[in-house]
């Protein structure tokens, strides 16, 4: 600092108060003559000299401490300090020793350019004999007057405060910061209408404004007194018994009272009592809990609808740790297992699977645990009845924001009625399908036999035709050549006669009976066979051509054909004395051709076959069956012997006596015929009685049961 | 007989019975034409496609339908599709009266058809029989 003018300076010296400038190093650059007078020492004795040199103490003196203390804490508040009382010997001149003074002292901040503490100024009054008059009032208290008394008093009492006053100062920064800087929220209330006079950072910050120091809670926070705070702070003023609050709720207006912000608060209202006990404020302390508050009830809510929900649904549920370890299950699971609560905790669970089952379930659980895929399985789960039951097993993993596994939900389904419904299905589809298959497998099995039989059938009806053409050619050959025997043989009867009536003794036994005899036998026979021959090839060739015959449904009037065949047999009916009785008989879409043969041949049989011995008898009737019509002829002939019954319809064969033409193969034909066109035949007989054969037909022929 | 045209009568027969028993009743018919008896179909029809004998002519076919080596129906049809054999007439003979196979002859053009009957007198009848009709027969000029 630098003093511009000279008047400054002159005013400086003048001042009759004493004054002494020091640098930060406390060396004494300046001071008044003031100063010069009360320290009773010179100028050149002072400048340039540090202060504690100048006046020397000991260090470890409160007087030196306190001297000390004063400089740096100016230095460091860049403020004033005042030292009321000090005492400090100075040193008389002309090394008399030390004179005991007590000063009162003022040190003031000067500052640089920079705003720098530069220098220290240093007022200093000698207040000596204030202290001396005190000490005499203290050693003469009787002669002492009141106004002494009070100036010593005063004079100790500034003392004390002076010592009182740094201490608190002291204590007072330190609680300030600590007041200032806690994270709870503190306020001292004070007074009966509970005035702020102190509130901390926590403090505003929670309620959402400042300058409420001076204000009335009333004033400061209107929304709490309909809330009950303020009713509470006078019980506690009035009663004197501080309030403990725990998780309390309150709505603060925050941005001029636009927007409710509801907290919950631990807090204290602990009174303050005066010096009297009186109370004379309230001190309020406490701490923010509503995220904590707000999370536990989020907790809560988010349990207790979980529990609800779980135990609301008929479903079955578990959850697990991420390891697997199964801590919860709802309520149906114990209801359905009927096992004690906690008793499947853990892995317990796998022992109420079925036996054949546990093995599976534990490793595709533990597959889920290692891979987090999803848990799905099927099992069957033992029921609190002891039956074991199907269940569907579903599990999900749950992750945090990490992605890391926090636990499995998992579900229990009973599908026991589903799947044993979805059992039966199937099982009664696979054997529809089995049936079916093996319908299908028969039918193509009938249908190849079918197949076979028909080329079979075909086979042997080309056998048949192939067999009576060849038989016939060397037959053709046998007739032939017998007529040209029969020539030759006209040829040698001739000369013969010629012969025998030239010279008859030529002629021997031999040679008559060899022409007029053996030539003309052997050649009947030959020729009597060979037409035998001829007709059965020719039966062979006619059954065969009737196979191959392509049949040609319509419709036929019964009646008329059967008329017309009792016509054409009415020759031989009249020859025996018979008659043939034609009853009403239904019609039927058929083969007209293969029709006449069936009936003529059984009718010729019929009139073949009547017993000479009695009046023939021969009826014929029928009955409509719907899909199907039968007719019977029936006659009143010789019968047919037991076991013959079936020999009758095979070719060839014949029954009973051997009397009447035929080839054996009418029958046989009948019954082919009846078969192709999709029929059955029939015959009942007794011996001596007479025969009924019964013939079964389709009412309409189609090509179809021509296959079968 | 009154011989306009020395026809050829060919004659496919393998059963030497029935040769021997049809040239007999044609000779005793008075037909007096040369015969040539063949025992297969492939003989008959290397002979009958043989250039000379396919350009000559002209002939008449007695064909036997039951052959070792080949269905005269095949013979006849060769006949039939062949631009100059086919105005040769065909006389069918056979052993059956299969009406399917009388009537597949005769759709493919065969000129006459006779079964062979057991019945000798009937069949020597119905050769003879031929004979008239080889008698009447117009054969036309070759080209």
């Amino acid at each position: 600092m630098r003093l511009k003018t000279i008047n400054f300076e002159a005013l400086f010296s003048a001042s009759p108060n004493p004054y002494v400038l020091l640098d930060l190093s406390l060396t004494i650059v300046g001071m008044n003559d003031a100063y010069l007078q009360a320290t009773m020492r010179k100028r050149e004795e002072l400048v340039g000299r540090n202060m504690f040199d100048a006046f020397p103490s000991d260090p470890d003196s409160p007087s030196h401490r306190q001297l000390r203390g004063s400089f740096d804490k100016v230095v460091r508040e860049k403020s004033s300090d005042y030292l009321s009382v000090i005492e400090y010997a100075i040193p008389l001149p002309n090394g008399q020793g030390f004179e005991e003074r007590f000063w009162s002292a003022t040190h003031t901040p000067l500052f640089n350019e920079a705003g720098e503490v530069a220098f220290i100024l240093q007022h200093t009054v000698d207040v000596t004999e204030l202290h001396r008059l005190r000490n005499l009032a203290k050693s003469t208290i009787l002669s002492s007057g009141p106004s002494a008394l009070i100036e010593t008093d005063m004079f100790r009492r500034a003392q004390a405060v002076q010592q009182a006053n740094e201490v608190l100062n002291t204590e007072q920064q330190r609680l300030r910061g600590l007041f200032q800087q806690a994270p709870g929220f503190m306020a001292a209330l004070s007074g009966p209408q509970h005035v702020f006079t102190m509130a901390n950072t926590a403090y505003l910050q929670l309620i959402g404004r400042e300058n409420i120091v001076g204000k009335p809670v009333r004033d400061a926070l209107p929304e709490v007194v309909e809330q009950g705070f303020v009713e509470l702070l006078d019980r506690v003023y009035q009663g004197g018994q501080p309030f403990v609050g725990r998780s309390i709720r309150v709505v603060l207006e925050q941005d001029a009272g636009d927007a409710q912000d509801e907290r919950f608060l631990d807090f204290v209202y602990q009174p303050i009592f005066d010096p009297n006990g009186q109370v004379s404020g309230i001190f309020v302390q406490g701490h923010d809990v509503t995220e904590q508050k707000r999370t536990e009830e989020a907790l809560r809510e988010s349990e207790e609808r979980f529990r609800a929900i779980a135990n609301s649904i008929d479903q079955m549920i578990w959850a697990t740790q991420p390891d697997g370890f199964h801590d919860y299950y709802n309520q149906r699971w114990y209801e359905y297992t009927g096992v004690p609560e906690g008793s499947t905790d853990g892995a317990a669970w796998n022992d109420m699977f079925h036996p054949d089952d546990q093995e599976r379930a534990w490793a595709v659980w533990r597959q889920c645990l290692e891979t987090g895929e999803p848990y799905h399985i099927e099992y069957r789960l033992r029921h609190h009845s002891g039956e074991y039951r199907w269940v569907l097993g579903r599990a999900q993993p749950v992750r945090d924001e990490e992605g890391r596994l926090k636990r499995w939900f998992g579900t229990c389904t009973d599908i026991h009625d589903f799947k044993q419904a979805q059992d039966a299905l199937r099982e009664s589809r696979e054997r529809a399908l089995r049936t079916e298959e093996e319908t299908r497998r028969l039918a193509a099995v009938l249908a190849e036999r079918v197949t076979e039989l028909d080329e079979a059938n075909e086979e042997i009806q080309r056998f048949a035709y192939i067999v009576s053409h060849d038989l016939r050619a060397p037959l053709v050959n046998i007739m032939g050549f017998t007529s040209e025997l029969e020539g030759a043989q006209a040829e040698i009867e001739q000369l013969y006669r010629n012969i025998q009536q030239a010279n008859p003794g030529l002629v021997s036994p031999a040679v008559r009976e060899a022409v007029e005899s053996d030539l003309p036998e052997a050649i009947g026979f030959i020729r009597s066979s060979t037409v035998k021959m001829d007709k059965l090839i020719g039966a062979i060739l006619k059954l065969s051509r009737e196979g191959r015959r392509v049949l040609a449904p319509e419709p036929i009037g019964m009646t008329q054909m059967l008329e017309a065949q009792r016509r054409s047999v009415a020759h031989q009916l009249s020859e025996r004395g018979a008659e043939l009785l034609l009853e009403p008989v239904p019609d039927l879409v058929s083969d007209r051709l293969a029709m006449e043969q069936i009936f003529g041949n059984l009718i010729d049989n019929a009139v073949k076959y009547l017993d000479p011995s009695r009046p023939g008898r021969i009826q014929i009737r029928g009955q409509d069956l719907g899909d199907r019509v039968v007719y019977e002829v029936q006659d009143n002939g010789r019968g047919i012997d037991p076991k013959d019954v079936e020999r009758i319809f095979d070719l060839f064969r014949r029954s009973g006596v051997q009397d009447q033409q035929g080839e054996g193969i009418g029958l046989a034909h009948v019954r082919a015929l009846v078969r192709r066109l999709g029929g059955t035949i029939s015959v009942s007989s007794r011996r001596g009685e007479g025969s009924t054969f019964t013939v079964v037909l389709p009412s309409y022929l189609s090509m179809s049961s021509e296959a079968a | 007989m009154p011989q306009q045209q020395p026809v050829t009568i060919i004659m496919v027969e393998d059963d030497e019975g029935h040769a021997r028993l049809i040239e007999k009743n044609i000779r005793r018919a008075g037909v007096c034409n040369e015969l040539r008896t063949f025992a297969s179909g492939t003989a008959a029809l290397d002979h009958m496609f043989s250039d000379e004998v396919r350009n000559a002519g002209p002939f008449l076919v007695l064909l036997d339908l039951n052959l070792p080596d080949m269905n005269g129906v095949d013979i006849l049809a060769r006949l039939k599709g062949d631009e100059k054999l086919r105005r040769a007439p065909v006389v069918v003979l056979t052993t059956t009266d299969d009406q399917r196979e009388v009537q597949r002859c005769y759709d493919l053009g065969a000129n006459v058809y006779i079964t062979k009957p057991v019945e000798y007198e009937s069949f020597s009848q119905a050769i003879r029989q031929l004979g008239l009709f080889l008698s009447v027969i117009q054969v036309p000029e070759t080209q």
